[in-house]
């Protein structure tokens, strides 16, 4: 499902000083894997996956998605493919503040269909009913714990029923039983839906929760380990 | 949910940039269109009291100038005479096509028969007449008779009468000219053959005579054979004639003329530095904004949303609220103009005339159209500064 070819990332800082920040990496991830991308601070994990997301341009090197060179793309054909084929869950609260949960929710609707439809109205009901959310449908952000912004967050990015779903940091500002059960979330949608997820993450127990687990240093991936257990 | 109810719900949640946006739309659309008509319909009123008059130069008894501009233009009671004779001599001299005597008569000030109490009436000849009769001519296809007259706008039947009494005479109004904005609209006009029937009949019929002199004139319209000069001609007029001012139309109502023109130059640099600074304000309070919103913008391209659709959200949200502020402008402008438009036009001493509802629509599409593009203007570098950036890096900030 997705395909690497020597990717580097290189961002360019003041006085001419350069950082490699992901450093001619090659990876192939199969459709319906659940990737845990570990490493220390600035090892290159976010980057990795946002040039995965097609969020960050490569320095060099090609980013292919079922086959498709991402960067071979428009933006608009880009914009359509990330809108359909993939769902994001971020660290930091990543709701908009004027739109009430389920709203959130439909938000990405919009980009691809230009209205949302009752049927995405009830399809977002489903997915909150799933995140344990139905009562807080009409509550803005601001009126929900953190943990609860993090629900919603992740059935945002399952309303376009994507293949891939990409999570960075998604339990560093909860709380450990919060945490356990986003991730716990996490691995129903990958058991029930058979959702390819890449989730970046720097917590120590979630590191063997997926089925696969690479650790990144320096930019380059460091191990790269299939858990048996859980295939 | 669409593009249009994202930007809506954007607009409330980013409550203190909506407001200045539109504030400053506002005002500058308001003080525009609020000077636009005031010196518009400044010099559209003495345009049209030109073209009713419809005379090259017109004679008046030497220096009334200022009191007959302002009973044309404010509808300010006159009373200036002059001998008839006149008219024969200047119809003889060379360019001069035709005269036509006007008689100004006393306005009768609190008239309770008529919907205007002030009224301003002049009496002409019918024979000579091209002020009223191209309209008599297109509307009634004959001239007025004994008995008749036809009125500016504001002049109607008191209620329950067909006829207005004037001097205790009944007149029969047969029709209304067009509005001018000027003291035209409250003048009443009629032949020189009622004015001397009201005159024979006052001592009678009314509270107070009326006293014509058949050999007095108040004013001779002169209008001129194509190639002549009306200034030449006007020279003439006053080196053969003593006693008396030969003013040619483009030198009517200059004082008034000048002192709009002088209007318009205030107002002009008082819009441009309006303008200015409601755009560097706008393009401030918009690009804080929006940088305060990056991580927003940066979600927004992460779920797929395009850098145009980005960009059509921004600008949509700035385009909503300077319709809103701008349709308030537009009405503040409007009811200032009308609850004071007495006050102005007594500071200016210059009438407003009010457009047609068509042509203040054309002057508000042209308005917002321009404060739009002022608006787009001022946000276009944040907005595409914004939506040039990688998502990854609008989504760390």
């Amino acid at each position: 499902m997705i395909k690497l070819n020597e990717l580097s990332k290189i961002y360019e800082q003041k006085k001419q000083k350069t950082v490699k920040a992901v450093d001619e990496v090659s990876l192939d991830i199969v459709s319906k894997e659940f990737v845990v991308i570990t490493g220390r601070s600035g090892s290159g994990k976010t980057t990795l996956l946002n040039l995965i997301a097609g969020l960050a341009e490569p320095t060099k090197g090609q980013v292919f998605i079922d086959g498709v060179d991402l960067w071979e793309l428009s933006d608009a054909d880009r914009s359509a493919l990330r809108n359909q084929k993939m769902g994001f869950v971020f660290q930091f609260p990543s709701l908009l503040q004027s739109l009430n949960t389920v709203e959130n929710v439909v938000l990405p609707t919009i980009f691809s269909q230009k209205k949302t439809t009752q049927a995405d109205i009830d399809r977002a009901m489903r997915l909150l009913e799933i995140v344990g959310l139905t009562d807080k449908a009409a509550a803005y952000p601001r009126q929900l714990s953190a943990g609860q912004q993090q629900r919603v967050v992740i059935a945002r990015a399952l309303i376009n029923e994507p293949e891939l779903l990409l999570a960075d940091e998604p339990t560093s500002n909860l709380d450990e039983q919060t945490a356990k059960e986003i991730m716990d979330i996490f691995h129903d949608i990958h058991r029930n839906k058979g959702i390819t997820i890449l989730l970046v993450t720097h917590t120590g127990e979630i590191t063997t929760s997926g089925t696969r687990s690479i650790f990144m240093a320096n930019g380059s991936i460091a191990s790269d380990v299939s858990n048996n257990s859980h295939n | 949910m669409n593009l249009f109810r994202l930007a809506l719900k954007n607009i409330e949640d980013n409550a203190f940039r909506s407001w200045i946006v539109a504030i400053c739309a506002g005002l500058v659309v308001a003080f525009i269109i609020g000077a636009t008509l005031v010196i518009n319909g400044s010099q559209e009123s003495m345009q049209k009291v030109t073209e009713r008059l419809g005379a090259d130069i017109t004679v008046i008894p030497s220096g009334n100038q200022t009191i007959v501009e302002q009973a044309f233009l404010m509808g300010v009671p006159v009373d200036i005479w002059m001998d008839r004779d006149i008219v024969e001599e200047i119809a003889a001299m060379d360019g001069v096509a035709i005269v036509s005597p006007q008689l100004f008569l006393s306005t009768m000030r609190g008239a309770s028969c008529c919907s205007v109490s002030d009224m301003f009436m002049v009496a002409y000849d019918p024979a000579t007449d091209f002020t009223v009769h191209p309209w008599m001519e297109e509307n009634l296809g004959r001239e007025l008779t004994l008995g008749e007259a036809i009125g500016g706008v504001y002049i109607s039947d008191s209620e329950g009468r067909d006829d207005i009494l004037v001097y205790g005479y009944s007149i029969e109004l047969l029709g209304n000219l067009e509005p001018t904005g000027s003291g035209l609209d409250q003048s009443l006009f009629f032949t020189y053959e009622t004015a001397m029937d009201i005159a024979r009949h006052s001592p009678m019929q009314a509270e107070r005579e009326l006293i014509i002199n058949p050999n007095a004139i108040s004013t001779a319209l002169v209008r001129l054979e194509d190639t002549a000069d009306p200034f030449l001609v006007a020279q003439e007029i006053e080196a053969s004639i003593p006693g008396i001012n030969a003013i040619t139309s483009a030198n009517l109502f200059r004082e008034q003329r000048e002192r709009v023109d002088s209007l318009v130059n205030s107002v002009t640099s008082l819009s441009i530095i309006a303008w200015v600074m409601a755009l560097v304000l706008i393009g401030f309070v918009t690009s804080t904004a929006i940088s305060s919103r990056t991580q927003e913008i940066g979600v927004l391209r992460v779920l797929g949303a395009t850098r145009t659709e980005v960009i059509k959200t921004l600008l949509l949200e700035s385009s909503l609220l300077t319709i809103g502020g701008s349709l308030i402008g537009i009405i503040f402008a409007i009811a200032v103009i009308t609850l004071f438009r007495n006050l102005i036009m007594n500071i200016l001493e210059v009438p407003i005339y009010i457009p047609n509802i068509g042509d203040l629509l054309l002057l508000m599409l042209i308005v917002v159209s321009l404060s739009l593009a002022s608006v787009f203007l001022a946000t276009l570098i944040p907005i595409l500064r914004i939506s040039n950036q990688e998502p990854s890096t609008s989504i760390k900030e």
